[in-house]
C-alpha cells in the first residue's frame, strides 16, 4: 500500500530547500522513499534540486515541473522559490511514471499516446494517472483523448499544465535527472486500495454576447468574429494590443459552453478557457481544440461565487469521502486565482476553507499554482482553466 | 399601437446596448486588475520589510563573517525575488572587491578588480545611494556572468569609509522569468544595505572586543 508524505518551503538555496522538504516531510534520519513529486517555482536551480533528491533519496524515482507557487499544508506561497513536495513509500509495482521531452499544440494526441502507452507498459494495473504537462501551447483536450484511448475513457486523469511563475515563456518537466522544455510527465498509482474523488469550481460569470471564431486551426485560433483574433480580443477587454500578454491573464478568462447533462454537476453552465500563447501573427493558442463556429464568451470574476462555489465543491468532496480520512491530496489551482487575484490575508482564507474542511494537520498536501488543471465533471475528464481543482486520495473501505 | 411598437427598441438596437454595456464591464474588469495589482505591489513591499526583520534576527547571533556574507546573499535573493546577489568588501591596498557571500552566480571570481570610473564615481563621492544600472557603466568587471541588470548599494565602514557593495542582480539569460528590477525596490533594497551595514560594524565590533 502506498503512503504518502508532504512539505513546502521557501527556502531559497535549492539543495537546501529539497533537503528541508525531504527531512519535515519523512523524517530526519530517514529521507529514502521510492518517489518524489515536486513542484517548483521558476527560481530554483532545478538540477541542484533533482541531485540533492537523488542524494537523499537513492532509492526514489523523482518527478516535477515548475509552477506560478505552491500550496501545502503550510499554505501558499508564490514566491520564486517556492517549493513542495510530495514523498511516497510502497511497493514499485504500486506505481509508475513517464515523460515524453514535447508536447505541443499540434503533437498532443500522438505525444500523449507515446505516453501513455509507456506508462501501460510499464504498469498495466493503473487505476488513476497525475499529469503534468507544459503550459505553453498544449490541446489538453487532445492530451486526454489520447490517454483515454489507451487507458479507457473512465481512467482518472488528474494533475495540471506546467507554468513559470506567470511569466508565460516556458514551463519544465523533470523526470529522474533530466530536466525538459514544454514536456510532460505521467504517474501512474496501480494501489488497488485507493480511490480519487476530483472536482473543480471556478465562479466566473460570463457577460454580453458570445465571439464566435471564424478562422482556426486545431487549438489555434486566427480569428473571432471575422477580425484578428488577439486584437479583437484585447479591443474587447478594453486593453492595449500591446499589453504583456502575462498581464492579460487575469482578466482575458474565456466561457464556452458546457454540454447540458454536466452543467448541473460542475455547478456552472461554462467552463473556462485561458489564452495560453500569443503569436507575433495575431492569432493566439487555446488550451483545447477550438474548431470554427465556437462560441466563446467574454466572463467575469465573482468573488462571492469563488467563495461559495469553493465550499459547495469542499462540502460534496467530504461527502463523497463518506467519513473516510483522506489518505493524501493533490491540488491544482490557476495561477490567476493566487497573487493576481486575492491580497494575502484572503488567499489564507481561501486555502484554509479548502483544507480545514477536508484535512487535519497530518494530512500529506500537494498543491501548485498553474496554468490549467485537470479534474473530472460528472465522472469524465476535463481540461479546466482558472478553476480551483482538488483531488482527494481515499482508501477504499 | 405603432406608436408603442415604435418605442420599443429593435434587435438591433438592443444587441449595440448589449454591446456597450458588455464594454463597460471589460474595462471596469480592466480597471479592477489594475486595483488588484496595486494592493499585490504594497503587499509584496509589506512582506519584504517582513523579510529585512527576519533577516535581522537571523544575522544577531552570527560572528563569523562567511556565515554573515552567506546569509545576507540568500536574504537578498528571498527578500527581492533577484536571481544572483554577493556582498563585496573593497579592500583598498590592491583595489580589488571581494566577495564574502554570494548566491545564484554560476562563476564567481575571488576578487574583482574595479575600475577608475568605479572609484571616481562611487567611492571618491561617498556615494551611499541605492543605483539600477542596465547597462552597468561602472561595473563593467561584471562581464561573465552576462547580467541584464543589476542593483546595488555601497556601504562604508565606521569611519565612513567606502567599505563595498551590496549588490542583487537578474541575468540576461533568464530575464524573461524575473519580475524588472524597478524604482520601487529601491526604499526597501537601501533599508536592507543599512541594515545589513550596522550588522556588519556590529559582528566586526564583537570580533574586536574578543581578540
Amino acid at each position: 500500500m502506498l503512503e504518502f508524505y508532504s512539505s513546502s518551503t521557501n527556502v531559497v538555496n535549492s539543495r537546501k530547500a529539497m533537503a528541508e522538504c525531504l527531512e519535515k516531510a519523512l523524517t530526519e534520519n530517514d529521507t529514502d522513499c521510492d518517489l518524489i513529486i515536486f513542484y517548483s517555482a521558476i527560481g530554483h536551480n532545478f538540477k541542484d534540486l533533482l541531485d540533492e533528491a537523488k542524494r537523499l533519496s537513492p532509492h526514489a524515482q523523482i518527478v516535477g515541473c515548475t509552477c506560478a507557487g505552491v500550496i501545502g499544508r503550510e499554505g501558499a506561497n508564490e514566491s520564486m522559490k517556492a517549493l513542495a513536495i510530495m514523498a511516497i513509500r510502497g511497493p514499485q509495482e504500486e506505481f509508475a511514471v513517464s515523460w515524453i521531452d514535447k508536447i505541443q499544440g499540434m503533437n498532443s494526441y500522438d505525444a500523449a499516446a507515446a505516453l501513455a502507452k509507456d506508462l501501460i507498459q510499464k504498469n498495466d494495473r493503473i487505476t488513476m494517472i497525475h499529469f503534468l504537462a507544459s503550459g505553453i501551447d498544449i490541446a489538453a483536450d487532445r492530451a486526454i483523448e489520447s490517454i483515454e484511448s489507451i487507458f479507457g475513457k473512465d481512467m482518472p486523469i488528474f494533475g495540471a499544465t506546467s507554468s513559470d511563475n506567470m511569466k508565460a515563456v516556458n514551463s519544465f518537466q523533470f523526470a529522474g535527472d533530466a530536466i525538459f522544455e514544454q514536456g510532460s510527465v505521467a504517474i501512474g498509482f496501480a494501489d488497488p486500495s485507493l480511490n480519487i474523488i476530483t472536482q473543480a469550481t471556478h465562479g466566473f460569470e460570463v457577460i454580453g454576447l458570445p465571439f464566435s471564431v471564424t478562422r482556426s486551426k486545431a487549438n489555434r485560433v486566427y480569428e473571432l468574429d471575422n477580425a484578428p483574433a488577439w486584437e479583437y480580443l484585447t479591443q474587447n477587454l478594453g486593453l492595449p494590443i500591446t499589453a504583456p500578454f502575462n498581464e492579460t491573464i487575469p482578466v482575458s478568462a474565456l466561457a464556452e459552453l458546457l454540454p447540458e447533462q454536466h452543467q448541473t454537476a460542475y455547478n456552472n453552465n461554462h467552463i473556462l478557457r485561458a489564452i495560453a500563447k500569443k503569436e507575433s501573427d495575431g492569432s493566439m493558442y487555446m488550451p483545447v481544440a477550438c474548431p470554427e463556429g465556437t462560441k466563446l464568451w467574454l466572463t467575469k470574476r465573482n468573488e462571492d461565487l469563488i467563495f461559495g462555489g469553493l465550499d459547495t465543491m469542499v462540502s460534496q468532496i467530504v461527502t463523497q469521502c463518506d467519513n473516510q480520512k483522506p489518505l493524501a491530496v493533490f491540488h491544482a489551482d490557476c495561477c490567476a486565482r493566487g497573487r493576481h487575484l486575492f491580497n494575502s490575508i484572503l488567499k489564507d482564507e481561501i486555502v484554509m476553507r479548502m483544507q480545514s474542511p477536508l484535512c487535519d494537520e497530518t494530512t500529506p498536501w500537494l498543491g501548485m499554482y498553474g496554468l490549467g488543471e485537470f479534474a473530472h465533471i460528472n465522472g469524465k475528464n476535463f481540461f479546466h482553466n482558472y478553476t480551483t481543482a482538488l483531488y482527494v486520495i481515499v482508501r477504499r473501505q | 399601437m405603432s406608436s408603442s411598437e415604435d418605442s420599443k427598441p429593435s434587435y438591433s438596437d438592443l444587441e449595440t446596448l448589449c454591446t456597450q454595456l458588455q464594454a463597460r464591464v471589460t474595462r471596469f474588469s480592466a480597471v479592477e486588475q489594475n486595483l488588484i495589482v496595486a494592493r499585490d505591489r504594497i503587499d509584496r513591499e509589506l512582506a519584504r520589510f517582513q523579510s529585512i526583520q527576519s533577516y535581522s534576527r537571523k544575522a544577531l547571533p552570527i560572528i563569523d563573517l562567511h556565515d554573515f556574507g552567506t546569509l545576507t546573499a540568500e536574504s537578498v535573493i528571498e527578500t527581492f525575488e533577484f536571481e544572483c546577489s554577493a556582498l563585496y568588501l573593497y579592500d583598498s591596498e590592491s583595489n580589488i572587491l571581494e566577495p564574502l557571500g554570494s548566491f545564484g552566480f554560476t562563476e564567481i571570481k575571488n576578487h574583482y578588480q574595479i575600475g577608475q570610473d568605479f572609484i571616481n564615481n562611487v567611492i571618491l563621492l561617498s556615494k551611499r545611494t541605492v543605483t539600477i544600472e542596465e547597462p552597468l557603466p561602472y561595473l563593467t568587471f561584471w562581464e561573465k556572468p552576462q547580467l541584464h541588470q543589476i542593483i546595488y548599494c555601497p556601504f562604508h565602514d565606521i569611519n565612513g569609509n567606502f567599505q563595498g557593495i551590496l549588490l542583487g542582480g537578474i541575468s540576461e539569460k533568464n530575464k524573461s522569468f524575473y519580475d524588472v528590477i524597478n524604482r520601487e525596490l529601491i526604499s526597501s533594497f537601501a533599508v536592507f544595505s543599512n541594515q545589513m551595514e550596522s550588522l556588519l560594524h556590529n559582528i566586526e565590533s564583537q570580533n574586536r572586543i574578543q581578540h
